[in-house]
């Protein structure tokens, strides 16, 4: 007989994987974000590939999810600004990393 | 974007990307060329002051590039980027081998200017310790340098950085060149390499990342119309 419990785990597992992230493009600029310390963007464009307008897009909702911060500067006169995770996008990216792990792990061949 | 996300490729990646522009190459070559061209005017009739003017000047203008490269070529391109706290411990072993190797340098240059006055015996004074302390010095730099920023191409600048002196010293020695002549020949051949490279590397940099249409958003994201 089936393990239900075990398989009503996977699937809780499943379902509480977050959205937000499990987006590609949000996934790829939150690796990104995660494996540096902040990174303005521009450089976020030249290495994820997507278009201005994506890009914010999907800034904007890791910023309304209080995943990523934005961090005004001064370059000489010209303000500038730089993003990073916040605590709390850490911790996020690193639960979404070890849900999608322990889903993927867990699958039959 | 579907593919496996590897995050430690993800991070040596983008600090690699920081060295596409190829603008560290041409700044390396240009400093070999002018080393080469310190022992033309060595060898010249110019005062020893002018050639010292002419050479830092040249160093001067080719930094000076440099920098502006970076600043209004590469950045508004690429953007900026501040690497986590594991690649700032790898940049502060790069600036400590920087550092010693300076210092190797410093003794060198000692050890040159003691050969040529009383006291060092004959015999030492005749052995080119500073070409191969040179040779040496710059493959283990430069090996490093690659290995700490994962750049691999310094691996082959290492070589490129280190043939010059010892093959001039050969060349002077075989032919019937100058010894000021030869040492040009031979860094003016590793710059020239060096700086080809890096402009082949610039001309690609320059069309895989053209000026981005629209200006990112300069007041934060959240104030960006999308």
């Amino acid at each position: 007989m089936p393990n239900t419990d075990a398989g009503s785990e996977d699937l809780r597992t499943i379902t509480s994987i977050d959205r937000l992230i499990h987006e590609p493009a949000r996934l790829l600029v939150l690796a990104l974000l995660y494996v540096v310390e902040s990174a303005d963007f521009t450089f976020l464009m030249s290495q994820t590939g997507l278009t201005w307008g994506n890009l914010s897009s999907h800034l904007s909702k890791l910023e309304e999810a209080g995943y990523v911060d934005v961090e005004k500067e001064f370059k000489g006169k010209k303000p500038h600004t730089m993003l990073h995770l916040t605590d709390e996008g850490r911790v996020a990216f690193r639960e979404y990393r070890r849900s999608m792990k322990q889903v993927l792990d867990d699958l039959p061949d | 974007m579907s593919e496996k996300i590897n995050l430690k490729e993800l991070e040596r990646k983008a600090f690699r990307s920081t060295f596409q522009d190829g603008l560290w190459d041409i700044f390396l070559g240009f400093l070999l060329l002018n080393m080469g061209g310190s022992t033309l005017l060595g060898g010249s009739e110019m005062s020893p002051l002018w050639s010292m003017i002419v050479l830092t000047v040249f160093a001067g203008v080719v930094l000076l590039l440099f920098w502006a490269g970076k600043k209004f070529i590469t950045t508004p391109r690429i953007g900026s980027v501040k690497f986590g706290a594991q690649r700032k411990s790898k940049l502060k072993s790069v600036r400590l081998v920087l550092f010693m190797s300076v210092l190797v340098g410093a003794l060198m240059s000692i050890w040159g200017v003691g050969s040529r006055v009383a006291g060092v015996p004959y015999l030492i004074a005749q052995v080119p310790l500073p070409a191969y302390v040179w040779a040496v010095q710059c493959v283990v730099v430069f090996s490093l340098a690659a290995y700490f920023m994962d750049v691999t191409r310094f691996y082959f600048y290492g070589v490129l950085y280190a043939l010059p002196f010892p093959l001039g010293i050969l060349l002077a020695e075989n032919t019937d060149l100058a010894g000021a002549s030869s040492m040009a020949i031979t860094f003016g051949a590793s710059g020239a390499v060096m700086v080809l490279v890096g402009a082949v590397l610039f001309a690609r940099f320059l069309r895989r990342y053209p000026l981005p249409k629209d200006s990112p958003p300069v007041e934060g994201v959240s104030d960006a119309k999308h």
